[in-house]
């Protein structure tokens, strides 16, 4: 009989010792709403002291329209029975003793005695696990405007040099921006630069066959450069012909075969910049 | 002897097959295989697992080592619990795709690597067990 009054004991506080010690937030109230308990997480999240909110309406804690709407809550759960949160959980707002709000995410279990209900919810502050969602985004959202810059290199020829691993989203943005540069500049011949792709499977390679019949519609002759050894046997092995496209091995050739292509000639030279003086000459 | 060591990959978003054929390279490149094969596997893996997101949103991918009388190579598992392969004989013939691609993915993949076994029925999904030998 001792022993599982001392066993009782034992389990009661090491509970205890779990809510103290808790990172998140545990609050219990009664069906009318007002608190019955919290543990130290929730003071700190709060700024509140727990005698400062126990026997308080739990809407002390919520900002509009939350504050004025949570009776009602209570009030239907309790009349129909249909659960919002309660064993669902959800994201809502918190609101400080100091005026300032934080994202919270909340779950809430109803404990069922005879005659009465008690909940109890318990809440985490999400304000860090946001931020750094949103941060991530936008710096997704700036690498992907960065990773498809269309250069013109020369009257009629553009440059798209593709880098890292694409998806279907970049390709559909790769795309997008080359068809409007084509109109914009009447270029006639697109280098699509490949050598910085880590990777070419079926999947790239067919949104790669797209932009090339997308801006073969628009005029513009498509030249594929850059395709490595390595990707070019893995082509040939998974069985992707590339016939109807020009490649070349370089973006150096690239360049030689859109100059070609325009009725211009390219001439190599041993100093860099006559060679590109000569080239403009050619293009007047 | 088998299974030297092991690495799995869950797939339960675009960016786990990048994760996943930038981990197969790193391994299969430990293995010893040449630059050529490593791209070969590595964009075997990139098709597996791709498939696995477009056709049954998620599972797992399992890299195993090969050590067996003086070969050695990967062994590449991925598993689904999708909907499986309705028509396996043509989904194994060039340019068959149901979800509008080249079709090319599965074919093509079998013939990169050197074995190649698919079991896939409606209730257990689809388990992919490839393998490449180092030549």
């Amino acid at each position: 009989m001792n022993a599982t009054v001392n066993e009782k004991k034992l389990e009661l506080s090491s509970l205890k010792a779990m809510l103290e010690n808790l990172v998140d937030g545990v609050i219990s109230i009664n069906q009318n709403g007002i608190i019955q308990s919290v543990n130290p997480a929730v003071e700190k999240l709060f700024g509140y002291h727990k005698d400062e909110i126990i026997n308080k309406n739990i809407k002390i804690l919520m900002p509009e329209p939350d504050h004025n709407q949570h009776d009602q809550y209570l009030k239907n759960y309790l009349t129909t029975g249909v659960a919002k949160i309660i064993g669902i959980g959800r994201e809502v707002t918190g609101l400080r003793k100091n005026g300032t709000t934080f994202p919270l995410e909340l779950g809430i279990s109803e404990i069922k005695t005879d005659d009465e209900s008690v909940f109890v919810g318990v809440l985490r502050d999400i304000t860090e696990r946001k931020r750094d969602n949103e941060l991530l985004n936008s710096a997704l959202d700036s690498l992907r405007e960065m990773s498809t810059p269309i250069l013109v290199v020369a009257n009629k020829i553009l440059l798209l040099p593709l880098i890292g691993s694409i998806d279907s989203q970049r390709a559909q943005m790769a795309m997008e921006s080359v068809l409007q540069k084509i109109q914009e500049c009447e270029a006639r011949v697109a280098i699509i630069d490949i050598q910085g792709v880590p990777g070419v499977d079926s999947a790239i390679a067919s949104h790669l066959i797209k932009i090339i019949k997308a801006t073969k519609l628009m005029g513009c002759n498509c030249i594929i450069t850059g395709i490595s050894p390595e990707v070019a046997q893995t082509l040939a092995n998974l069985g992707i012909g590339l016939q109807d496209i020009t490649t070349e091995s370089s973006l150096k050739e690239g360049l030689k075969l859109a100059y070609g292509l325009l009725g211009l000639q390219l001439q190599e030279s041993k100093d860099h910049f006559s060679g590109m003086a000569s080239a403009k000459e050619r293009i007047k | 002897m088998g299974l030297a060591s092991q690495k799995r990959i869950m797939l339960l978003k675009d960016a786990d097959v990048i994760h996943a054929v930038f981990e197969t390279k790193q391994y299969v490149k430990a293995l010893g295989f040449t630059k050529v094969d490593q791209h070969m596997i590595a964009t075997a893996v990139s098709e597996l697992t791709k498939n696995v997101l477009k056709y049954a949103q998620e599972g797992e991918v399992t890299l195993n080592t090969l050590d067996k009388d003086l070969k050695k190579g990967i062994e590449v598992i991925v598993k689904d619990n999708g909907p499986g392969i309705l028509n396996l004989e043509k989904a194994l013939e060039d340019n068959f795709s149901t979800g509008g691609t080249l079709g090319i993915g599965l074919p093509g993949t079998k013939r990169i690597m050197d074995e190649f076994i698919i079991n896939t029925n409606s209730s257990q999904g689809t388990e992919i067990k490839t393998r490449k030998w180092i030549r």
